[in-house]
């Protein structure tokens, strides 16, 4: 998932070192290819819901015209330094409104695990449904899948270069329908200190049928892709059929 | 919580051999013992470890030499006596100890000498390392930093990243005066088991490796300073027990 570390202000900034050893250009080509094969609407236009700091962005604008959309005030500010050209609003994804469609919606990094109940997912699913021209898809990648959960997992990730060492521990439980995970950070600045930080993350496990069914429900046919960006994730596709184009 | 000194030997003692996995105490030992029959002038082979730890300098001295070794923290001398067996192994303090024995070579290596914080100390335990050692014998103490090669404000990672046990220390050091500050964090996660996280402070006195020798000459010790020393870099000292 997104992780917590924007729920610290001030370390948002750490956000793209911490996640530096991600391939954004390979998951925008596949993000791409998908949207080739399952897209009928025509256009390109592309909105990415939860864009963060704006990496997958950074690379769809070479070749769609892009907006973006986040929670959070301090990756918006890094998104739109990053991409000045690029219209980024701040908004909840289930409830904001751009007033206009796109040929593709996506929601990347498992952005959704972040909603409380199956409720706030269904909205999420209907807002991006509005989004989208008749014929356009929405690529949704969800959190872990109740199947493929690994309770008790510990993972460990450091990050070091001049200026900064990041180290996050992670600690994976699961209570019921969620996965609880502890986050203890350390991070070290030369000539500054270290910082100690703790987090506790929950996430909504959410099965492949069921994630196809809220989806169904929200107007887009569904398809759901086993192998997706993470092993214990996958993909999830809607399709919004070309006759049902309500005004956003 | 404000942080305390020495969790590493006391709460994290089960886990130090974890954080020093990647540590070479095999070659490190085939170089003491050359520094051994090099410098030393004794007729005998028995070795005192001075802050042996967990054992893991001894476990490779003790092929070829009758070995004995003392820590003053009873965690780490647990897991040196199951390491160890029959290895007559000793609470003690580098500054204080007394024994009967005398021996051949006496080594104190690592962090030892970075856990003094003033020159009396230092003074003290180079005069007990000295006096359990047999004329001829030989002393082998890993100094602490340098104060020239000190660079302020550094961070240190030492990470092990194994299947169910995740051990983290970052380290940052500063000075006050010719005291190194080393304040650590370390976070620790076995698999099953809460994360720990502690927060350590440890200050040591930095002394040139030249007044160290002088030191040592003061002691009964003909010292010299080898430049190439194990793996902190940091040279080594040796004294050869006069008389």
């Amino acid at each position: 998932m997104t992780d917590g570390l924007h729920m610290y202000a001030d370390l948002a900034k750490y956000y793209d070192r911490q996640y530096s050893w991600k391939d954004y250009r390979a998951e925008v080509r596949r993000l791409e290819a998908i949207a080739r094969r399952y897209g009928r609407s025509g256009g390109n236009s592309w909105l990415d819901v939860a864009c963060g700091t704006g990496r997958h962005l950074e690379v769809l604008r070479r070749r769609h015209v892009c907006a973006g959309v986040d929670a959070s005030a301090d990756m918006l500010r890094i998104a739109r330094r990053r991409l000045p050209d690029v219209p980024i609003t701040r908004g909840d994804m289930c409830r904001f409104q751009l007033g206009r469609q796109f040929d593709v919606v996506s929601c990347m990094f498992s952005a959704v695990a972040h909603l409380r109940t199956e409720g706030d997912l269904a909205r999420a699913f209907a807002n991006f449904a509005r989004h989208l021209r008749p014929g356009g898809v929405a690529i949704v990648e969800p959190w872990v899948l109740p199947s493929r959960a690994k309770p008790g997992h510990l993972s460990l990730r450091t990050y070091q270069d001049p200026t900064v060492t990041l180290v996050r521990l992670a600690s994976s439980q699961i209570r019921g329908r969620r996965t609880v995970i502890r986050y203890h950070y350390l991070i070290g600045e030369p000539g500054k200190g270290i910082r100690y930080l703790e987090e506790t993350d929950r996430g909504l496990m959410v099965d492949a049928r069921r994630l196809q069914q809220l989806m169904r429900r929200a107007g887009l046919r569904p398809r759901f892709l086993a192998r997706g960006f993470s092993s214990d994730r996958g993909l999830l596709i809607g399709v919004k059929n070309r006759g049902s184009g309500m005004p956003a | 919580m404000s942080p305390s000194r020495f969790v590493m030997f006391h709460e994290l003692a089960p886990y130090y051999d974890t954080y020093l996995a990647e540590k070479d105490y095999r070659g490190e030992c085939r170089y003491l013992e050359s520094i051994a029959r090099r410098f030393g002038r004794s007729a005998g082979r028995s070795w005192l470890d001075v802050g042996c730890g967990t054992g893991r300098h001894l476990v490779y001295l003790r092929k070829n030499h009758s070995i004995m070794g003392i820590d003053p923290s009873p965690e780490m001398l647990r897991i040196a006596h199951r390491r160890l067996p029959g290895t007559r192994l000793e609470v003690g303090d580098v500054r204080t100890f007394r024994l009967r024995p005398k021996f051949d070579v006496v080594s104190c290596l690592f962090g030892v000498f970075g856990h003094l914080e003033n020159e009396r100390d230092v003074r003290r335990a180079l005069a007990r390392i000295s006096a359990h050692l047999v004329p001829g014998g030989v002393a082998i103490v890993e100094p602490w930093v340098d104060p020239a090669h000190y660079r302020a404000g550094m961070i240190h990672l030492m990470a092990h990243d194994g299947p169910t046990t995740k051990a983290i220390r970052l380290s940052y050091s500063t000075r006050r005066g010719d005291l190194l500050v080393v304040r650590s964090h370390y976070l620790l996660a076995v698999r099953g088991r809460p994360v720990h996280h502690y927060e350590e402070v440890n200050t040591g006195l930095m002394v040139a490796p030249r007044h160290l020798a002088e030191m040592a000459e003061s002691v009964g010790l003909r010292a010299r300073y080898l430049r190439k020393g194990l793996a902190t870099g940091r040279g080594l000292l040796v004294g050869v027990k006069r008389g």
